[in-house]
């Protein structure tokens, strides 16, 4: 009787060891799933960003504007900095000019890269327009007949590369 | 449980942004995939159209009847279409319009096309030219003597370093040109010249010239006598050798009577003093396999006004690289097409006309005037090309 007694009189629940191995395995499992959510939301921002970003839009933009400015240049003329700071395209002002008497120039200045449109003689800036901003570093080389830019765009938080490349198609 | 809820509902969530981002990404790199091939299938297009034009040109008469015009042909390697159409704008001028289409995306492009003339520069190189000290290379205009606009070009196609040389005192009235992507500082090697521009120039086609279809008629020799050949005469010759008697009396022949075509396939000698005249009213066509060599003092000159210099056209037409060595004891008149030759030209007085070679070097005693008229061209010419003039693309188009 005394022994069924002192069994009859014992409480259920954990003991302390138990609880403390159940609180660290909900910990584990909850930094675990943290870690996977944040790396998730890590490779989501940098998808989204790699597609959406100010940065990766402005870059294709410019390089759009590159490929036309090119494309409907002239052959004959035009000029290259030796170093691929600027280049120079001329072209014709309308089918009725017998010469390419314009000219496109694009550059960067600080950190826009602009272009300026202009006639050639007399020489005269007509327009400037900033194709692009955040640029930190741009160059262009002539390849064979085409010419060809290489755009990096640096906003602080995301960097974007642009190489496009075009033959002027007029005379 | 509801901790493991939370998780999987976030993971969805980042999930599905994931692929709706992956979707558009991949949406709009198909559009802009499908746009860059239906512009490249244009762009095909148009080169189609000009290659079979310039094929047109291989043909034994023009007609302006059948131009190209092609619907739905397949660019290789990929799912894009083009269709092209050449139409003739009645002043000279054709009009090229190419459509390229890929998956839903449309593009088109317009060209003028021109004929150009085998001598739109003074003179034009694949690899090197060379102009002695104190030359002066100006323009005139034999077809229309009250043209004020007298300048002309050089150009050469060649990038490498000193591909032009400019001796101290020469003076070109009008622009060198280099081919776009070489330094103009380093191709064009300046020891004192004073120019126009030096500027980028796109690279023209240098087509072979194919000697026309002639009778065989053998060798010739002529030494320390006069021959003279009449339109009678053209033909194929297998060499030509002119060459003085011991005592010195040249063989020289003569070009009378009208339009005397030769075409050579071996070579040429000029021995001592020898002579090709070209008599007033008649003119020279010679397609040349081999080399043409002249000795000191031998020369090809023509009686009547050097301001004429179609009176005789030297063709290169050797499937081995050549060397022309061309003199004139007084003015030089003539055209040279050798873009697979080397050439030297020398003169004891000034030279009329314009050299299309390999490797140019210019030695004559006076200077190098361009006759603006040999910018005129036809189709029957030798060696023209159409080339595009004006150009200009768009979005969707149609032929209708």
């Amino acid at each position: 009787m005394p022994a069924d007694r002192k069994t009859s009189t014992r409480r259920p629940g954990f003991t302390l060891v138990e609880l403390m191995v159940t609180v660290l395995i909900v910990m584990i499992v909850t930094l675990a799933l943290g870690a996977v959510l944040a790396q998730n939301q890590i490779g989501w921002n940098a998808a989204y960003a790699g597609v959406n970003s100010e940065v990766a839009s402005a870059g294709a933009v410019a390089a759009r504007k590159f490929d036309a400015i090119v494309r409907n240049a002239s052959a004959t003329g035009g000029d290259i900095d030796v170093n691929g700071l600027w280049i120079e395209l001329n072209y014709y002002s309308d089918d009725a000019a017998l010469q390419p008497d314009c000219y496109a120039r694009l550059y960067t200045s600080g950190d826009e890269l602009k272009v300026e449109y202009g006639t050639l003689d007399p020489r005269l800036a007509l327009a400037t327009q900033t194709v692009c901003a955040n640029v930190s570093a741009c160059r262009f080389q002539q390849l064979g007949g085409s010419a060809q830019m290489t755009l990096t765009l640096d906003d602080g938080t995301r960097t974007s590369t642009t190489t496009t490349s075009a033959v002027p198609h007029n005379e | 449980m509801p901790l493991a809820i939370a998780a999987v509902v976030i993971l969805l969530a980042t999930g599905v942004g994931l692929l709706a981002v992956g979707f558009n990404s991949r949406i709009y790199s198909i559009r802009t995939a499908a746009d860059i091939t239906a512009r490249c299938a244009a762009d095909a297009g148009l080169t189609m159209a000009l290659y079979q034009m310039n094929q047109k040109l291989l043909e034994a008469s023009w007609s302006n009847d059948t131009l190209p015009a092609a619907d739905d042909v397949a660019l290789l390697g990929c799912d894009a279409t083009y269709s092209y159409q050449v139409a003739f704008d009645g002043t000279g001028g054709y009009t090229v319009q190419s459509l390229g289409q890929s998956g839903g995306a449309h593009r088109s492009v317009t060209a003028t096309l021109r004929l150009m003339s085998a001598f739109e520069h003074a003179v034009l190189t694949r690899n090197k030219l060379t102009l002695k000290a104190g030359t002066l290379v100006d323009a005139y205009n034999s077809a229309d003597p009250s043209d004020t606009d007298l300048k002309t070009s050089i150009a050469t196609q060649a990038y490498a370093a000193g591909s032009i040389v400019l001796n101290n005192g020469v003076v070109v009235n009008g622009d060198i040109g280099i081919p776009r992507g070489g330094s103009i500082d380093t191709v064009i090697k300046d020891l004192g010249a004073t120019v126009g521009h030096k500027l980028f120039t796109g690279l023209t086609p240098l087509p072979q010239v194919t000697a026309p279809s002639l009778a065989s008629v053998g060798s010739l020799t002529v030494k320390g006598a006069t021959t003279t050949l009449t339109p009678a005469d053209s033909g194929r010759y297998t060499s030509v050798s002119l060459s003085s008697t011991g005592i010195g009396k040249p063989g020289i022949l003569q070009i009378s009577g009208g339009d005397v075509v030769m075409h050579v396939t071996g070579n040429i000698d000029l021995g001592n003093s020898a002579e090709i005249l070209v008599q007033n009213g008649s003119t020279l066509t010679l397609y040349v396999d081999g080399n043409v060599v002249s000795d000191n003092s031998s020369s090809i000159s023509h009686e009547g006004s050097p301001q004429a210099p179609t009176v005789i056209k030297i063709y290169a037409t050797g499937s081995r690289p050549q060397t022309l060595n061309l003199r004139a004891k007084g003015n030089w008149t003539g055209v040279v097409w050798g873009p697979n030759a080397t050439v030297t030209l020398r003169a004891g007085a000034d030279v009329y006309g314009a050299v299309v070679a390999d490797r140019f070097e210019f030695k004559a005693g006076g200077n190098f005037h361009y006759d603006k008229a040999l910018r005129q061209a036809d189709t029957d010419d030798d060696a023209v090309t159409f080339v595009v003039s004006r150009w200009s693309e768009g979005q969707a188009a149609s032929f209708e």
